[in-house]
């Protein structure tokens, strides 16, 4: 069976995010291996799609007050929460040839590892289309993807104990999509796994049930690996735009 | 003159364009939103077409037909943003 590395880890969000960027370089130019990054946002953090206005998707004034840190994604998409003590990030980075060519049909074939994550768990959930995956009607997680050359990454969220109340606190949700939707209230829009199981379920179960669900999803097996020295020099390069007012404040 | 605009794609994303008019001119664009674009890039380059132009429908068409090549988006269509584009003018 073919092998994945798995790394394990947490930091910043702009860590975080350089990270994810340097994998997808390197995988790209053949010189990472194809990965799962399972990662926790220390301290909690927003992260906003690349096309997104900062202001209108992000209260900057309450993220400030809490200490909570803003960064643009590389990766289209929505606004996401990410918080330190209720939130798993996945990221994978691999090439076109492994994934669906159809944008849709990658994001539905990368997501069968949150369904089948979910399920280990004890939850029915169901990919809706472009990229979220949804329990019972409610939003439990999205991904973003983002392609350059042969490279492929693509990350996304899986809520397990998230603050609801912060995270509806600090991101902007249009109007119009509220009204589209027809729902006022983020707590009958998301959901997180604790919810839905009525008991507090801890990281460490969530991470297992990643791995597995990612497994079984992709048809490989994850093996613990370590950064490589180039990783961990690119991402420290890139860290430095995902810091910069230029970056993330361009839209 | 500021001119700006919101679509919400049922089910699926949100497009908001920005555009600012001054002698007839196109002569700020602003793409923004949730969806995505392949590859990134390309979504500001049709951004920089766009400016500079006549803000008249035919010329808008032309700039975003000339991208339906040179872009792949998701969440929301190309269809989706020219419909918003010519709201505008």
């Amino acid at each position: 069976m073919e092998e994945w590395r798995l790394l394990v880890g947490e930091g910043d969000a702009y860590w975080n995010m350089a990270l994810d960027e340097a994998l997808l370089e390197l995988r790209r130019e053949g010189r990472s291996p194809d990965t799962l990054r399972l990662y926790v946002f220390k301290p909690s953090a927003v992260t906003i799609g690349y096309f997104q206005k900062i202001g209108e998707a992000v209260d900057l004034e309450y993220a400030e007050r809490a200490g909570i840190p803003v960064v643009r994604r590389a990766t289209g998409g929505g606004s996401v929460y990410h918080d330190e003590r209720g939130e798993i990030t996945y990221s994978i980075a691999t090439t076109v040839d492994k994934v669906p060519r159809a944008i849709v049909e990658s994001y539905r074939h990368i997501c069968r590892g949150l369904v089948y994550a979910l399920e280990e768990l004890g939850l029915e959930a169901e990919f809706v289309p472009v990229n979220d995956v949804v329990v019972r009607g409610r939003k439990i997680s999205g991904s973003a993807q983002l392609r350059r050359g042969r490279g492929v990454l693509q990350h996304g969220t899986l809520m397990y104990a998230t603050d609801l109340e912060i995270l509806a606190r600090v991101l902007r949700v249009p109007r119009e999509k509220l009204a589209a939707r027809g729902i006022s209230s983020i707590y009958e829009r998301v959901t997180t796994v604790s919810r839905e199981l009525g008991r507090r379920v801890t990281r460490e179960e969530v991470v297992e049930a990643l791995k597995k669900g990612f497994e079984r999803a992709l048809g490989v097996r994850l093996v613990p690996g370590p950064l490589t020295g180039e990783e961990l020099e690119l991402a420290r390069e890139l860290v430095e735009k995902y810091r910069s007012r230029e970056w993330n404040f361009r839209r | 003159m500021h001119r700006e605009g919101i679509r919400k794609i049922p089910g699926g994303k949100t497009v908001k364009a920005e555009i600012e008019v001054e002698g007839g001119i196109l002569k700020e664009v602003l793409i923004s939103g949730d969806f995505f674009a392949y590859p990134p890039e390309a979504l500001e380059e049709l951004e920089e077409s766009l400016k500079g132009i006549r803000a008249e429908p035919r010329e808008v068409e032309r700039v975003l037909e000339s991208f339906r090549d040179r872009v792949e988006l998701a969440g929301v269509g190309l269809e989706d943003l020219k419909e918003l584009l010519l709201s505008l003018l």
